[in-house]
């Protein structure tokens, strides 16, 4: 059914392309929100990444990678809209930490909310987008690789490194900190 | 559970959790909506038929495998980026009548009139279209009648590729001015401006006629042209940094009305979307003048008969809009007005103009309306039958010439290029001829003889580099009964040239040296039958980007070598490029290393010879 839809898309079938894309707008839009943390910039990139899949359907060789293929124009759209939000925030470090790892739920749960929140917004977009394509959209490793256009062992390396970065984070994050540090949104 | 474990678990909740249910509420529809005003870009098609070569095609070795059986040579090619055959240029439809006064507001209709010893001859039904001359520099953004009747066509500068939105002198493509007299239908170049570097480029966001003959134009830089000495003269920027998509309007006393679009979509600058200002020529300054009621992307705005202006429709952040108002200059105040009754597209889906009576026309997709500015009031008008795209024209006897709205509906759009004449007395549409060429963004400019100069903004077929080339291609469109004017004929211009990719350097080294980790040798036979030498290069079929390499990376006319390719590991397209930025095949993973060879054969048609993959 996909196929035949991406299939009609390519012929110029704007309903098809419709059909095609509106089950999965939502959760494009929540992995934009996601890797770009403001609502107006994932809007954006999403619909960037739409309508240039709807521009360039035609040159998709095979109908049945259009998830992939679609999922990569949204990375891409994110990282340009990153690249144009040149603003940055600054974010005033706890100065005294007063999270608690290892205290039951559901104290721990929103202590643990609040870290990987931290955390997350640390990342850059690129790291992001690999914790995104892989523990919100589900995606294998391969077919992060895919979507992101790396090989598998950079991807399990990318994916490996931002992990660690966002743990790291949180560690940081845990010991007492003074000052602000600037990060990029 | 492990640390690890544990953490990847909340990481998935949270994950869950923070990201929202959904998109905005119409979201996907405003996408669709202006999905609509776009017309694809060709690409490879998925239907493995032979097909022979035309410009900017390419080889696709999957289909052409699967086509083949054992040393079976067949011409292998899915891909059309431009139409194999040319269709057939259709003769003009050009009827020659008698006219006295060949007035192009009241053109004569056709074959209405009996002939006489001196025929004039005029378009025929659906109209005609005509080469002019060929503009002295690609690129066509804006375009402006001058009071004289000239047309003023500016090209705002671009960036080099997409890989940066920063316009830097030493990459990018200045921005560009030409002047078209339609007496003799030819160009000359009148100056250009020097953008700022290192800033956004936003190219040229409106260019407006002034009452005293000059043209002011915003965007990568604010300029006035005066057409008298053939100068521009920066002038004061407005305040912020506007954005793209702003509309300008000039009202009576001369100053211009803008309203900006602000950050309501990629690439439209920073201002706050509904910032208004205005804008006095005679001081040469900006100033804030209210805020719009309802923040919008590219209304469409209209210049009343009392003097005030109205605004409606357009984007807002969800949908289009259906609220207006209107812009008083006396009180330099906003006042809404009643809704619409269908939500208006934003300007290029939606026009506005204004009635002899002082009411104002305004169409878009879902329908047609008329204000009334003594009564405030909306009444609906016929609905297009079809969609409204841009850009469009208003043609002298009323009906609108516009894009064709059926290309969405072509399967091949580049092969035929059409327009058609809306007729918003029935909202239907006529198709004229096949345009003579194709290219993406044109504009329609109104002459004062009748006729319509369509300008050809870019092209975008073929490039692996970006795809899209400034176009330098101009013609005119005869509208039915309006005479043909008295031209030379001109020749049909060279396509443009797409620039070459072999000169950016190559993310891989040559092929023949060692092969890295992430990458894959293959060593075909390339046999150049063809009188043209062919650039072999390797790219990512999604973003046209180098990805991998060819040694020799040239094959000579006439010429069979083995020739090396270093592809990443997970595939990448290669491309015969007879000419520079033309031609490509996608090759997968699993196709890399299948025996074969591939021909460009003398007619340029590229070919495998090979036994079908598994």
């Amino acid at each position: 059914m996909q196929r035949d839809l991406v299939v009609r898309a390519q012929r110029g079938d704007l309903d098809a392309f419709s059909s095609l894309t509106a089950g999965t707008t939502d959760r494009l839009f929540g992995a934009a929100r996601l890797i770009l943390r403001d609502d107006e910039q994932a809007a954006d990139a999403v619909q960037d990444a739409l309508l240039q899949a709807w521009l360039d359907v035609r040159g998709l060789r095979d109908p049945d990678r259009f998830d992939a293929w679609l999922h990569r124009l949204l990375v891409r759209s994110c990282y340009r809209a990153a690249k144009r939000g040149r603003q940055r925030a600054v974010v005033e470090l706890a100065l005294d930490s007063t999270l608690e790892p290892t205290t039951p739920d559901p104290q721990r749960a929103v202590a643990v909310r609040d870290q990987l929140d931290r955390g997350f917004r640390r990342l850059s977009p690129e790291q992001r987008a690999v914790i995104v394509l892989r523990h919100y959209l589900g995606l294998s490793l391969a077919e992060s690789a895919e979507v992101l256009a790396i090989p598998l062992g950079t991807m399990q390396s990318r994916l490996s490194r931002a992990t660690q970065a966002m743990r790291a984070a949180l560690d940081a994050d845990e010991r007492p900190a003074v000052g602000a540090v600037e990060v990029a949104r | 559970m492990n640390p690890d474990a544990q953490f990847e678990r909340d990481l998935e909740q949270w994950l869950q959790s923070e990201a929202p249910a959904s998109a905005p509420a119409g979201f996907h529809a405003t996408v669709i909506d202006r999905a609509r005003t776009l017309r694809q870009r060709p690409g490879w098609t998925t239907t493995p038929t032979v097909r022979r070569f035309g410009r900017g095609r390419g080889i696709t070795l999957l289909a052409a495998a699967l086509l083949l059986t054992g040393g079976a040579l067949a011409a292998g090619s899915g891909l059309l980026r431009l139409p194999a055959v040319i269709p057939p240029m259709p003769s003009p439809s050009v009827v020659a009548v008698a006219t006295g006064s060949p007035d192009a507001t009241s053109p004569s209709p056709s074959g209405s009139a009996t002939p006489s010893a001196s025929p004039i001859p005029v378009a025929g039904p659906g109209g005609v279209w005509i080469w002019t001359g060929t503009m002295v520099t690609p690129g066509a953004e804006k375009a402006v009648r001058l009071l004289d009747g000239r047309v003023l066509v500016v090209d705002g500068a671009s960036v080099a590729g997409d890989a940066t939105d920063w316009y830097d002198p030493a990459t990018g493509t200045p921005p560009s001015a030409k002047l078209y007299d339609p007496a003799t239908g030819t160009w000359t170049a009148t100056g250009t401006w020097t953008p700022p570097a290192m800033r956004i480029a936003f190219g040229v966001s409106t260019a407006t006629l002034l009452s005293d003959g000059r043209v002011l134009i915003t965007g990568d830089s604010t300029e006035l042209y005066d057409p008298a000495t053939g100068t521009w003269t920066a002038t004061a920027k407005p305040i912020g940094e506007p954005g793209s998509q702003g509309t300008a309007t000039l009202l009576r006393d001369g100053k211009v009305l803008v309203t900006w679009s602000g950050t309501l979509f990629p690439g439209e600058g920073t201002a706050q979307a509904g910032t208004a200002q205005l804008y006095d020529p005679a001081s040469g300054t900006w100033h804030t003048t209210g805020k719009m009621i309802t923040p919008r992307s590219r209304p469409v705005a209209t210049l009343l008969s009392d003097g005030r202006v109205l605004v409606a429709g357009g984007d807002t952040r969800n949908d289009w809009t259906d609220t207006a108002e209107i812009y008083d200059p006396a009180t330099e105040s906003w006042t809404r007005i009643a809704n619409t009754h269908n939500a208006i597209g934003p300007a290029g889906a939606a026009l506005a103009t204004q009635l002899p009576d002082g009411r104002v026309q305004v169409y878009s997709t879902r329908g047609s309306e008329v204000y009334d500015p003594t009564t405030g009031v909306w009444t609906a008008g016929p609905k297009p039958t079809k969609f409204l795209p841009h850009p469009w024209a208003l043609l002298s006897d009323g009906t609108v010439l516009t894009d064709d709205p059926d290309h969405q509906k072509v399967t091949d759009p580049a092969a035929v290029c059409t327009a058609a004449v809306f007729d918003p007395r029935t909202g239907s549409f006529t198709t004229t001829p096949p345009m003579l060429r194709c290219g993406a963004w044109p504009s329609f400019t109104p002459l004062l003889d009748g006729t319509v100069l369509q300008v050809v903004g870019m092209d975008c077929n073929g490039g692996v580099n970006g795809g899209c080339v400034s176009a330098g291609a101009a013609e005119l469109y005869v509208p039915a009964g309006v005479p043909l004017p008295a031209l030379p004929a001109f020749p049909s211009p060279a396509p443009p040239v797409h620039p070459s990719p072999t000169p950016v350097p190559t993310p891989l080294p040559p092929a023949d040296g060692p092969v890295p980790p992430n990458a894959r040798r293959w060593t075909v036979t390339v046999d150049n039958q063809s009188s043209q030498p062919a650039t072999m290069v390797v790219v990512d079929g999604t973003a046209g980007k180098l990805v991998g390499s060819a040694t020799p990376n040239v094959v000579p006319a006439g010429t069979t070598m083995k020739v090396t390719f270093l592809l990443p590991a997970d595939g990448g397209w290669i491309d015969a490029n007879l000419r520079p930025g033309e031609g490509g095949g996608l090759l997968t993973p699993d196709q890399v290393g299948i025996p074969g060879k591939m021909v460009i054969t003398p007619e340029g048609d590229t070919t495998w010879v090979g036994p079908a993959t598994p």
